[in-house]
């Protein structure tokens, strides 16, 4: 009995203990990301962990794998005068006010009544957080998602938040959606080690709005109840995993049908897959409680290692900062402005100065010393954070951080290869997430800290 | 946990696949516009991939290692397996499962009986007979042309925009702002299908031949049409679209505006007063609302003000010759707008899929010209002055992984890693290469995270960067002309140094990286396994369940072992390697592996190629969901919209794991839906052929758990799952018609559990 007890305890173990964590949660019936942790196990990790809920926030994110050069037009690069940006018009140096205090800003950041773009409601809740990425690589997007590895089990950031959001929210599914993937693998998103799929704006517009002169739609009724019976006639020698597939295959099916009676007058304004038609789909499957994230692509001048006067940087600043307000214009008209949050996550920034393509202004090239998250929400302050410093070479970087003010400061107690995880901790703390409760999906060894300066309210 | 910085069992690969400095745009791939797969059951031809392969006359030999010399035909060696009895359960998922991947179509009593009685053996011999049979082998062939095309990335290019590289800008495949519709007929949207299909026609051919899988490393033969050849040579034309104003001796021709036909003889005989005088014929089909001759955009045919238009250079004549006749003058206001014409490249010259061998071009040879389609056609042996070697030189892999002046083919040489090895550089990598020339000085600080790709990346790029310019091209500009082309003057040698894993050789020129390619091991302590063999059987375990097989699974390694060295067959035996893949646990489940315990190989949604394949060949209809269709009509565009929506398979860049989704969620669920919804017209009470009539039912209902369902009569739930179809056509009458009643019972079953799975 011994040796039996080993050689199969010793096969579980190998099994089990290879990574093939997905298999494992398919055996087993448990969600994958319960299982790569299972010293943090506990019945309740199922369970909400929000105990503040009056304050969480369903995520919209913009990802983008070009490294669209959002960090070098936003408040906290004017002050220095050796940073270069475009001289266009529209994207004029104009002064904005966060928090009471003054930044320079390309002219789409003011608000409206400055000619800027946004809504002084908008301003006014938004936060520009500086960090670095350490990286400058396009198909690093995954990992920059994965915060180069310091959440535990190889979790994207956005699913991290998106378990215990969905638990809070009661989402028809816990899986972020990516909607602006399109056929970028790079900006897919993957939950539980598990690469998901991307939704078209349009094809869910196409799916869930079925023909009223379809004959066919007019039976699914009837047809549904025939597709219950032959999901029960399979299961009825299934395996653990044939059967756990099965109950997916109907769950799908109920919630196609819920869906399809809620969202259909939100999703008939959906004519692209562009940033508008993202940004209706993102607004609907929020308001109907499909997925606590969803990410997008909102362009703010793409990968311009050649760009004449920088002029695909101006004109994208402008149709980016004008997309961000479209956005909160959508949220607002299905009441959700004070339930989400927008952010940005880049797989990094683009060189300020310090090259000739730069200061010729014919372009910039890759930088993962600089990066610029854009915060809103209602648990967000308006403010910048962190900021930029020359290093030796007088190329300027994403400076270290003085959690307490949320400053940039030399001496700050958030190193600059740090900013990135502290800016990833004060988003979940946005989305009204304890930090003892985010700390448990960083590994040990992972840096950072909540900037409480960049919050309104502190879960 | 999971540290990403230091993660890789042999330090290489997984994690850090995109260590390399990549500068260009962070592009990949999925589905390419105008599909990829080419469903063509009962040997029918569908769009440009469906032409019969080697209906010339393949070549002999092939250049490089791995060479198994005399060609043969399919074979997959003996039965490597002792009979054990399978549990009826046991019996009928595997069939089902392996027979629906490999050729999708159902089992049949007689295949569930067999491996019921002699479990894996049997199901060995199954898979031969599937693979090979006439009647079969079609269904396989599409489904590993499938296979190959994404395993070997060849599609997901957008060709209006990738090509302008390697075809150039105001000339190729860049048509303007009006884009394809400006093109006439379809011989253009065949030929990107022609091209999307090179490289899997290719590896096919050397499998269906009995050669060596490892030659789609080293091969310099490839299965082309005569559209393919005259892509290759335009590639090599000179720089001379409109703007390259440093271009001389630009290549005159005309274009005749009378709309008279001009015989493509006529033109090329320099005695003919039509000498390089081109025709614009109308195309057989209009499009884009007509516009084009219109009097906003007039195009001058049939016109007696303009009867010619003068033009020059081979990047235009290029586009007259696929169907698209540029605008003139192409400056200023056009007094001939684009418009499309009738191509000059006809339905043959996309579909004349034959061996031809690419050698190199001796100074002292002339090109064949690009636009002389009748020496084309015939032509077996292609000069020209690039190498073409491998997978990894195709137009298709070039434009799908563009490089640029920053980039410097680092995404060229990293895909060709991730393809063939399934492993890529990362900052961990020891390896000391046995030269650092060509290594970026910007990332040479020893110790550094940059250093530590670079080190070995940059000189291997050197197989490409020596030979290809920044474009693809044989241009390699010095600069100083005005299109401000960037400097790019051709080096003074050739080759690199190949530094990877446990390959440390240098190499004179590309035709030495696929040997080297071929070399590398996985290191294992226990007993090295080549690479290529293990990145190959990992890509069919995706393609089989959506997930991994564990790389250490002693069960794994022997069929990786077996198809390196040959089991009882030749070494590389990619017909072998299916047999024993397919019929082994790692697919079937039916004993416990390191990878998956028994009974637990994941479950997974029949993702778009699968569910389409199975649905096309089931129910005898040609590419059912229209994805290879080149011009599709509005009711294909509808079905294609619709079978957009179901996930398909794909890879990424920098990705070492294929994209495999194997959940099923709501969209897919709404997306089978929608399209079983969209096939049922076809299927019952279809105007003209239909498989199943109203009238019919009592017969047809059985037929469609059968063909459709995947239950063969003998299975146990068969009785049951009729019984289900018949009360839903009998409640489904009470609301509706017949008609409606038995196309609302097909698609219950074309969504049925077994019919929208793999495993099940």
């Amino acid at each position: 009995m011994t040796t039996r007890f080993t050689r199969r305890d010793g096969l579980l173990t190998t099994l089990f203990g290879t990574g093939l964590v997905g298999l494992r949660a398919l055996a087993t019936g448990l969600p994958a990301w319960y299982l790569l942790d299972p010293r943090r196990a506990f019945a309740q990790d199922l369970n909400c962990l929000i105990t503040a809920q009056a304050n969480m926030q369903y995520l919209i994110v913009s990802t983008s794998s070009m490294g669209d050069p959002i960090n070098c037009n936003c408040p906290g690069t004017y002050e220095a005068t050796d940073i270069i940006h475009p001289t266009q018009a529209e994207v004029a140096a104009t002064p904005i006010t966060l928090g009471g205090k003054t930044y320079g800003a390309a002219l789409p950041w003011a608000p409206t009544a400055s000619g800027g773009s946004l809504d002084p409601a908008t301003l006014a809740r938004t936060s520009f957080f500086h960090h670095t990425t350490g990286t400058t690589v396009h198909g690093d997007q995954p990992k920059v998602m994965k915060l180069l590895g310091d959440l535990s089990g190889g979790e994207m950031f956005v699913s991290s938040v998106a378990k215990h959001l969905s638990v809070c929210f009661g989402t028809v599914q816990s899986e972020p959606i990516a909607l602006g993937a399109g056929s970028n693998a790079s900006e897919l998103v993957s939950f539980g080690g598990r690469t998901l799929a991307s939704i078209r704006p349009t094809q869910l517009k196409q799916l869930l709005t079925a023909s009223a002169a379809n004959p066919l739609a007019k039976l699914q009724t009837l047809r549904d109840t025939s597709l219950n019976q032959l999901n029960a006639l399979a299961k009825t020698d299934a395996t653990g995993v044939q059967s756990q597939f099965l109950d997916a295959l109907a769950t799908s099916q109920t919630q196609v049908r819920a869906l399809s009676a809620q969202l259909s007058t939100t999703l008939s304004a959906i004519a692209d897959d562009q940033v508008k038609g993202q940004s209706l789909a993102a607004a609907a499957l929020i308001a109907a409680n499909v997925t606590p994230v969803v990410t997008m692509h909102i362009p703010f001048g793409g990968d311009n290692h050649s760009d004449q006067n920088l002029q695909a940087e101006a004109d994208q600043t402008v149709s980016g900062v004008a997309a961000i307000q479209t956005l909160m214009g959508n949220l607002s008209s299905l009441s959700l402005l004070d339930k989400v949050t927008f952010a940005t996550w880049n797989v990094f920034g683009r060189n300020l100065n310090g090259i000739a393509k730069v200061t010729n202004r014919t372009g910039r090239d890759h930088y993962g010393n600089h990066a610029v998250t854009v915060m809103i929400g209602k648990n967000v302050a308006p403010g910048v954070i962190g900021g930029v410093a020359p290093d030796a070479s007088g190329a300027y970087v994403a400076s270290p951080i003085d959690s307490g003010s949320g400053s940039a400061s030399a001496s700050g107690d958030i190193a600059s290869a740090d900013t990135h995880d502290a800016a990833a901790r004060t988003l979940a703390a946005a989305l009204g997430i304890p930090a003892s409760v985010v700390a448990a999906d960083f590994i040990a060894s992972a840096a950072g800290k909540v900037v409480a300066p960049a919050l309104t309210v502190v879960p | 946990m999971v540290d990403l910085r230091r993660t890789g069992r042999t330090g290489r690969g997984v994690l850090l696949a995109g260590c390399v400095a990549f500068a260009a745009c962070g592009q990949s791939a999925t589905t390419a516009p105008f599909g990829g797969s080419s469903a063509t059951p009962g040997g029918s031809s569908s769009g440009g991939s469906g032409g019969t392969p080697g209906t010339g006359t393949p070549g002999t030999g092939t250049p490089g290692a791995g060479n198994n010399g005399d060609a043969g035909t399919i074979g997959p060696g003996p039965v490597t397996v002792t009979a054990t009895p399978w549990d009826p359960k046991t019996a009928s998922e595997a069939v089902r499962k392996v027979k629906d991947l490999l050729v999708g179509m159902p089992p049949t009593d007689a295949e569930v009986m067999a491996a019921e009685t002699q479990g894996a053996a049997a199901l060995q011999t199954l898979i031969d007979g599937w693979i090979t049979d006439p009647t079969t082998q079609p269904f396989f062939r599409t489904k590993m042309l499938f296979f190959f095309r994404n395993t070997f990335q060849q599609i997901g290019f957008t060709p209006t925009v990738d090509f302008q590289n390697q075809l150039l800008q105001n000339g190729g495949f860049d048509f303007g702002p009006f884009g394809t519709a400006a093109v006439g007929d379809d011989s253009f949207a065949r030929l990107v299908q022609n091209l999307q299909d090179e490289f899997a026609m290719t590896a096919w051919q050397l499998v269906q031949e009995g050669h060596s899988f490892l030659e789609t490393l080293t091969t310099q033969r490839f299965m082309m049409t005569t559209g393919i050849k005259m892509v290759y040579l335009q590639v090599e034309m000179p720089n001379d679209q409109p703007f390259a104003f440093g271009a001389t001796n630009k290549i005159p021709w005309k274009i005749d505006y009378s709309g008279n036909a001009i015989a493509l003889a006529d033109t090329l005989d320099p005695s003919n007063p039509n000498y390089m005088v081109f025709d614009d014929e109308p195309p057989a089909t209009t499009s884009a609302g007509g516009i084009f001759g219109s009097a906003q955009f007039p195009t001058c045919r049939g016109s007696t003000t303009t009867p010619t238009g003068t033009f020059t250079g081979y990047a235009q004549l290029f586009q007259r010759i696929i169907g698209y006749t540029p605008r003139f003058p192409f400056s200023a206001t056009p007094t001939c707008w684009e418009h499309p014409s009738k191509p000059y490249l006809t339905d043959g010259d996309v579909s004349d899929w034959q061996w031809v061998t690419v050698a190199a071009k001796a100074a002292g040879d002339a090109y064949v010209q690009p636009y002389d389609l009748p020496t084309l056609r015939g032509l077996t042996t292609l000069k020209v002055a690039l190498p073409r070697v491998g997978f990894y030189t195709t137009p298709a892999f070039l434009a799908l992984w563009n490089t640029n002046d920053s980039n410097q083919h680092r995404v060229t040489t990293n895909q060709t890693l991730l393809a063939a090895l399934g492993e890529s550089f990362t900052s961990e990598d020891t390896i000391i290469p046995l030269s650092t020339t060509g290594l970026d000085p910007a990332h040479a600080t020893t110790g550094s995270q940059c250093y530590g790709c670079h080190k070995a990346l940059d000189p291997m790029r050197g197989f490409w960067n020596n030979q290809f310019d920044f474009n693809d091209r044989n241009d390699f500009p010095s600069g100083g002309i005005f299109s401000g082309a960037t400097t790019n003057p051709r080096p003074t040698t050739t080759g690199g140094v190949f530094a990877f894993a446990t390959v440390n050789m240098p190499g004179a020129s590309m035709l030495d990286f696929g040997p080297l390619l071929g070399q590398v091991t996985n290191g294992d302590a226990l007993g090295d396994v080549n690479q290529f063999a293990v990145s190959v059987a990992q890509k069919l375990c995706y393609y089989a369940n959506s997930n991994p097989c564990d790389v250490t699974d002693p069960t794994f390694l022997q069929i990786a072992k077996d198809f390196a060295a040959g089991n009882g067959t030749t070494p590389y035996n990619f017909p072998a390697l299916i047999k024993e893949l397919f019929a082994s646990p790692l697919v079937t489940g039916a004993v416990t592996t390191q990878s998956f315990a028994q009974n637990t190989v994941p479950i997974s949604i029949a993702r778009r190629d699968h569910f389409c394949a199975a649905l096309s060949n089931r129910l005898g209809i040609a590419d059912v969901c229209a994805l290879a269709v080149p011009l599709p009509s509005q009711a294909q565009t509808a079905t294609a919209t619709i079978a957009g929506s179901v996930v398909a398979d794909s890879f990424g860049r920098g990705t070492v794991a294929p994209v495999t989704p194997g959940d099923p969620n709501l969209f897919f669920r709404a997306a089978v839906e929608q399209l079983c919804e969209n096939i049922a017209p076809q299927v019952v009470d279809a105007a003209s052929n239909t498989l199943w009539a109203s009238a019919s039912a009592a017969t047809a209902i059985p037929d469609m758990v059968a063909r459709v369902m995947g239950y063969p009569p003998s299975d146990a739930k068969f009785a049951s799952a009729v019984s289900i179809l018949q009360s839903h056509m009998t409640s489904a009458q009470a609301q509706s018609n017949a008609s409606n009643a038995l196309r609302s019972t097909f698609v219950l079953a074309c969504e049925s559990p077994t019919s929208v799975s793999v495993g099940l």
